[in-house]
């Protein structure tokens, strides 16, 4: 398989087909990303925004980070942005086949009633996860659904580890809090919002 | 290891992400203390349940959204794709080397060999002699017949450059 690295350089000599090939190598991880940082109806437009930024910023990647940590860094600050500004614009509740998770329904082998708890427990799932701060939502979303370790997570989001791996812990503390009852996890009122992700060699988007 | 520091580090440990010797004092401390046991349990019962959530993958249409995008931006004035760095701007391939280097490189191979014969020729007898000279012609003639292909071609080469530069 032809290296991420290759196929920008391709790119960048005018080879529009070597993007395609990066779109589509990319396309359902980015998507995936943005079905859970964003409601459900953003996320299509959110993915296409990241793709389109990165094509256009392309000349100022400077090969020193991979080409998938630049594209989940700028996908993470579209996602928190757009997150920011639609938060007060809607309600969250939406119904659960809009949230893309009617595949993973279908593979349920169970009896209608088992069905309906997972359907609940899904639900509720994905309200809890929308309802984290962003950054902490980002840097959860990034290990436990990206597949990112915990040094990638950090090189995207410009953390430490050490704080990677806390606001991870104090994510899945306060999935515990919402979904399963205790009091662990709860954020004092003032580290509820995170701030950008300030990009090494990465424009601004 | 006390429970504090375990707590701190108990998502790197289920996640696989500790130091040997840290997952070994973590896993050892799991073993006597009940409360640590149960945060480790909750963490994994949240991410069976984070498991649950797995999207559709991403709409067809998206690949052919991005790639109209791109292509009307990269044709967009001021927006033009960018471009790498030309290998060689010279008039010449890459792989030909121009003339004047070529002649230096004859003239050098023609002073090292007169250069051997002269100080090899007193110490090596006629038919040695004779040999050696025979066997620096042929490397000399086989050198000189390479490079004068190159050279003709370089010159075929610059000879059609410079008709295409005053045709135009």
């Amino acid at each position: 398989m032809v290296s991420d690295e290759i196929l920008v350089k391709r790119t960048l000599n005018g080879d529009l087909g070597a993007y395609g090939e990066l779109v589509q190598r990319y396309q359902d991880k980015i998507f995936g990303y943005a079905v859970r940082m964003l409601a459900p109806e953003d996320a299509r437009d959110a993915a296409q925004e990241v793709f389109i930024r990165v094509f256009q910023a392309l000349p100022r990647f400077d090969f020193r980070a991979g080409f998938d940590t630049w594209l989940y860094r700028v996908a993470t600050n579209l996602c928190i942005d757009l997150s920011r500004r639609h938060a007060r614009e809607r309600s969250r509740k939406l119904p659960l086949e809009a949230c893309g998770v009617t595949e993973s329904l279908k593979n349920v082998r169970a009896g209608p009633e088992e069905a309906l708890l997972q359907k609940e427990r899904l639900e509720n799932l994905r309200r809890a996860v929308y309802a984290l701060p962003e950054g902490y939502k980002a840097a959860l979303v990034l290990h436990h659904y990206q597949g990112l370790s915990y040094r990638d997570v950090a090189e995207v989001t410009g953390l430490s580890e050490k704080t990677v791996a806390t606001r991870i812990h104090r994510a899945k503390l306060m999935l515990k809090n919402e979904l399963l009852g205790g009091d662990g996890g709860a954020l004092p009122e003032g580290k509820r919002t995170a701030r950008q992700i300030s990009g090494r060699g990465m424009p601004v988007v | 290891m006390r429970c504090r520091k375990v707590k701190e580090l108990l998502g790197r440990y289920q996640a696989g992400e500790c130091r040997s010797s840290e997952a070994g004092e973590i896993s050892e401390h799991l073993a006597g203390c009940g409360e640590c046991s149960k945060e480790l349990e909750d963490l994994r019962q949240i991410d069976y349940l984070l498991d649950l959530w797995q999207p559709d993958p991403a709409p067809r249409d998206l690949l052919n959204a991005v790639m109209e995008n791109v292509a009307l931006s990269s044709r967009r004035a001021g927006h033009t794709l960018p471009t790498m760095p030309e290998p060689q701007k010279a008039g010449f391939p890459v792989t030909m080397r121009k003339p004047y280097t070529v002649f230096f490189d004859v003239v050098t191979a023609a002073a090292v060999c007169l250069a051997l014969a002269w100080g090899l020729g007193p110490r090596l007898d006629g038919v040695e002699m004779t040999d050696t000279g025979k066997g620096v012609n042929a490397v000399v003639s086989s050198y000189v017949r390479t490079t004068d292909n190159v050279v003709t071609r370089a010159t075929v080469m610059a000879d059609e450059y410079s008709q295409r530069i005053f045709t135009k």
